[in-house]
């Protein structure tokens, strides 16, 4: 058994403190987490950490912006690439709420879609 | 005068909460009235994640989760007035406030939900030194700045305090292409949820200095550095410990201050440890008919339990306007008082009706410091009644402790809440 590593969850604002510890078997074992999706991100986070993207994008012919977010997380690496890619499209008026923006944002197979309307 | 059974001041997660449970429970003379020209409060700029897991199961932006409830509130045909401003309420229940619509108006209510919600510490609140340049400002305006409005407030950003608020804009901030040089807390850990410090400051790779604070702001026209200092016992800058950071906008995220001008206004006496209104365990006030709920009774980590104890106050409310006829007689000095012992505090409520018609009693707290392994306590005098084991506790994080009715028996004049630390075995 290796050096138990510690994490805090991100699922919830709650922030389950996590260790995980690789077992000889080469499992990983994750404790402390106080419901089954804290164990699924202690593994997520140890092999390809994500993160749901969430953000602005402002419509052509528009001052204010519209709030959007990614309808599933991305790769905790790629989440400046999308953002930057998210800034460079300018959506058309006007929006509904869950619209999607922006269609497999870089290759993610992730949407990002809007969070309120816009007129 | 107007005569309306429940009226709602403010229609934030909390006000919207309570006018929602109110009227399920049966509620159909009732009133919302906002300031604002739309419903929803600071959750239109939260436009991150994070929001509804508990209340709805779901992960929900804040734009979404105050959509949920302006829907219900639309669906109920609840009532409500927006641009409308309180100016007054008083200990017999009359609510004046001014619309640009109606003018000048008088509302005799039964019960009134105070829902009022917080404002920010700012720059004066805190007293930094230095000069007025433009960039100072606290989180939640660059908050509104950007998401709401459209406007980018600095290019190079040093965060002084590390509430959930500042460090969600840090991550907003790197996003959008702005550096964020520091953060700048003066407790020697953070101020806000662990997993924000995870995902929005480790996961960037942001400076933080703790046990520091920014003693000179610099800059005639736009900030153009800060000065950081290191911090004695008593939170004073140590001479000699500064050094510069260049920065265009100094942000602030240093608390909250529940906006209690009207509770105090009334005459409703008020809590020096949580800054909101003393309540029982229904959330009623010192004035019969009045409760208060959300972050203007105390401060919050999050919207999920803003949203359930303004759900619980709607229906204590309309419980209340119910009974009035009928109302079990409280005798004052028969109240439990519920007191702070060592590592608690800002305890929520701090009195309990001994003839009370909940089941569960539930106290909301904060630990005093942050420690790990420890053991939060129920007691009356030496016995304990309630304990609950933690891993670690935090001040950024709101401790709960239930307290089941068939144990109030056993308690005589006063309970207190305590936090220990748990010695560790040998």
């Amino acid at each position: 058994m290796s050096a138990a590593q510690n994490l805090i969850c991100i699922n919830c604002p709650k922030g389950c403190r996590l260790t995980a510890t690789y077992m000889e078997d080469g499992n990983l074992l994750i404790q402390g987490n106080d419901c089954k999706r804290g164990a699924e991100y202690g593994k997520q986070e140890l092999t390809m950490p994500m993160r749901v993207l969430t953000g602005l994008m402002w419509p052509a012919d528009s001052k204010t912006p519209v709030s959007v977010k990614s309808d599933a997380p991305v790769p905790k690496e790629l989440l400046l690439t999308c953002a930057k890619k998210m800034y460079e499209i300018h959506p058309v008026l006007p929006i509904a709420k869950g619209d999607v923006l922006v269609t497999d944002i870089c290759g993610t197979g992730v949407n990002i879609i809007a969070t309120r309307p816009a007129r | 005068m107007r005569k309306i059974d429940l009226v709602i001041i403010g229609g934030g997660a909390a006000g919207m909460s309570a006018a929602v449970a109110a009227k399920e429970e049966g509620c159909n003379n009732l009133l919302i009235i906002e300031r604002n020209d739309s419903l929803g409060g600071v959750l239109h700029q939260c436009i991150h994640n994070g929001f509804g897991l508990h209340r709805f199961g779901e992960d929900l932006t804040g734009v979404e989760f105050a959509w949920r409830y302006e829907e219900l509130v639309e669906g109920y045909q609840i009532p409500y007035m927006l641009n409308t401003f309180v100016i007054d309420i008083s200990p017999d229940k009359i609510v004046t406030c001014v619309s640009p619509v109606e003018g000048l108006i008088k509302i005799q209510a039964q019960a009134i939900i105070l829902a009022m919600g917080c404002r920010e510490r700012s720059r004066n609140a805190l007293l930094i030194p230095g000069t007025r340049g433009a960039g100072i400002m606290t989180a939640g305006t660059a908050q509104k700045y950007l998401n709401l409005m459209g406007y980018l407030p600095g290019k190079n950003v040093v965060i002084l305090g590390s509430g959930d608020i500042g460090l969600i804009m840090a991550r907003q901030f790197v996003m959008e292409g702005v550096k964020v040089s520091a953060v700048v807390e003066v407790m020697p850990y953070s101020g806000g949820l662990p997993r924000n410090m995870k995902q929005c400051i480790e996961d960037f790779d942001i400076p933080v200095y703790y046990s520091s604070t920014v003693s000179k702001i610099c800059g005639r026209e736009r900030v153009s550095s800060v000065w950081v200092s290191k911090v004695n016992e008593n939170r004073e800058p140590i001479e000699g410990t500064e050094f510069e950071i260049p920065c265009d906008t100094l942000m602030i995220s240093a608390g909250l201050i529940p906006e209690n001008e009207l509770t105090d206004g009334a005459g409703i006496a008020m809590s020096p440890m949580t800054k909101g209104a003393v309540v029982y365990e229904n959330n009623e006030t010192s004035i019969e008919g009045i409760f208060s709920c959300g972050n203007v009774l105390h401060v919050h980590d999050l919207v999920d339990f803003v949203s359930e104890e303004g759900a619980q106050t709607g229906k204590y409310a309309y419980e209340y306007i119910n009974s009035v006829n009928t109302t079990t007689e409280y005798i004052e000095e028969d109240d439990i008082k519920v007191e702070k012992g060592p590592g608690a505090s800002a305890i929520v409520p701090q009195r309990i009706h001994r003839n009370t018609s909940m089941d569960n009693i539930t106290f909301m707290f904060r630990p005093s410091f942050k420690k790990n392994d420890v053991t939060l306590c129920l007691s009356s005098g030496e016995k304990i009644l309630v304990q609950k084991k933690m891993i670690a506790v935090t001040p950024g994080e709101m401790c709960k402790l239930v307290l089941p009715k068939e144990k109030l028996a056993e308690v005589k004049e006063s309970v207190s809440i305590s936090i220990h630390v748990n010695e560790k075995e040998a």
